[in-house]
């Protein structure tokens, strides 16, 4: 399992199984987790029934004195298994991917951005360093009652909070590149001509480069306008050293996911709120029209009227930086210094 | 930009964003360049990086250091990973001096061990039980 969308169907997959839910203590069948999962991805409408499990396993754990590991494995435990019928099933639906599913399900936030857009957020327990059903496997009772207790998570509540400011950041431009670049005024095509056109282009260069950008802001803007968008750790990536890094997508995935890490959080936890940003668009042109990195801003010249040594403009117009930097430009949140030093022009 | 090195009038530079040039990977080449004339000479692959299903910038991996070694014969090669390789200057051969460093965390102690794999009894076993 290597990727949000597989641990999401398998999920799914179990949560929507009617003999799952006729197994289920009333405790936890009560809450219809299946009804926050589209096939396409997460849904807000069972958002309700996400946040009564986690506010229920709290109260079960302060009344009963037991970890969220014992109430999770009691509750998902094959109760019918003395039976012919339970071994069946039981036999089909191990106790340990049932849990994997509630458990993933506890981890799940929706966060709000103004307006009426939502941003997913899986905040895993950091101590996972696999996805949840490869991290429960070959595991007994104990072990699993112990180790699906761990609740301290990748991301904090200011995480998830900077997560979705982040994004609603990244949508609000990418709406107002989407709409300047159907019919571009003069400022716009200046800025085109900056970030994506070589010196002395002509007006059709220019009008070229616009549509592709046009049409590409215009997918961006689906994805973040879909209450859809998962902004996700990646355990696998995070425990191989790759925490470190901004945020990285999955390019065969289908559904809509970032893999948000903490270079990421640190920017738009310290005053850089446009760099997150930025990273946002950055991701999803890699998976909405195949951008490349062939350079990135800390090299400069992005921009393929900076002279020699700069960005040819077949490449600018590939480039995921120069994408992202276009639309923090287009929308004023680039300081001058800090656009000067990555285009390589004024 | 690291460091270059110059030697026997010739500037040794890693190169870092070769896919500009069609060389399909940022990182891991390393160019000769004649100082009198400012012509590249060559480019020589020291290493290959294999791009997966990621977003391409979690598999570019640059050059931090170029070292001249060997009575100046050949170059020390690091990359970000801790590998080093060796290039010779005249036959512009590599070869690996160390692999990078296994930087894999050690296993949680709080995480506990997989039980001991379950006697296979197959359907019916399992269905006439314990």
């Amino acid at each position: 399992m290597h990727d949000f969308e597989t641990c999401y169907k398998k999920t799914r997959r179990q949560l929507t199984n009617f003999d799952f839910h006729a197994k289920l203590p009333k405790s936890m069948a009560k809450f219809n987790l299946a009804s926050a999962m589209d096939s396409d991805g997460p849904n807000r409408r069972g958002y309700d029934d996400i946040k009564a499990l986690r506010a229920a396993l709290t109260d079960s754990k302060r009344k009963t004195n037991k970890s969220e590991g014992e109430i999770l494995v009691a509750a998902c435990e094959d109760v019918a298994g003395k039976t012919i019928i339970g071994k069946i099933t039981g036999w089909l639906y191990d106790t340990k991917d049932r849990v994997s599913a509630v458990k993933m399900m506890r981890h799940m936030y929706l966060m709000r951005m103004r307006g009426s857009q939502d941003v997913w957020v899986y905040s895993p327990p950091k101590s996972y360093t696999q996805w949840l059903y490869d991290e429960f496997e070959g595991m007994n009772k104990a072990g699993l009652e112990t180790w699906s207790s761990e609740d301290d998570e990748t991301y904090s509540e200011s995480d998830k909070t900077a997560m979705a400011d982040a994004t609603q950041m990244a949508m609000a431009w990418c709406m107002k590149c989407q709409v300047k670049l159907s019919t571009p005024d003069a400022a716009s095509k200046a800025l085109v001509r900056k970030w994506f056109c070589a010196p002395g282009a002509d007006d059709k260069a220019v009008e070229k480069a616009s549509k592709t950008l046009g049409l590409g802001f215009k997918k961006i803007c689906s994805v973040l306008n879909s209450n859809k968008l998962v902004l996700s750790d990646e355990p696998n990536d995070r425990a191989g050293g790759g925490w470190k890094d901004y945020a990285f997508v999955y390019k065969s995935e289908k559904m809509s996911v970032v893999y948000v890490q903490s270079a990421t959080l640190s920017a738009a936890k310290g005053s850089k709120m446009w760099l997150a940003a930025l990273t946002i668009v950055h991701e999803l042109s890699h998976r909405e029209m195949n951008t490349e990195d062939h350079r990135y801003d800390s090299d400069g010249k992005l921009s393929p009227s900076a002279g020699q040594g700069a960005l040819s403009a077949a490449h600018a117009i590939q480039n995921a930086d120069n994408w992202g930097y276009f639309a923090a430009d287009m929308n004023g949140g680039l300081a001058g210094g800090t656009s000067l030093t990555v285009a390589g022009v004024a | 930009m690291i460091a270059p090195v110059e030697h026997g009038g010739l500037r040794y530079e890693a190169l870092h964003w070769a896919k500009e040039r069609g060389l399909g990977q940022n990182g891991g080449f390393v160019a000769a360049i004649d100082i009198a004339s400012g012509k590249e000479l060559w480019v020589q692959r020291i290493y290959e990086i294999v791009y997966g299903d990621k977003s391409p910038q979690k598999y570019d991996r640059f050059i931090t250091t170029l070292t001249l070694i060997d009575g100046d014969t050949a170059l020390a090669v690091t990359d970000q990973t801790g590998a080093v390789y060796r290039l010779d200057l005249g036959t512009r051969a590599v070869t690996l001096i160390s692999a990078a460093p296994d930087t894999t965390p050690p296993p949680n102690p709080r995480k506990p061990a997989k039980a001991e794999p379950a006697e296979k009894k197959g359907f019916f076993g399992r269905l006439l039980g314990d």
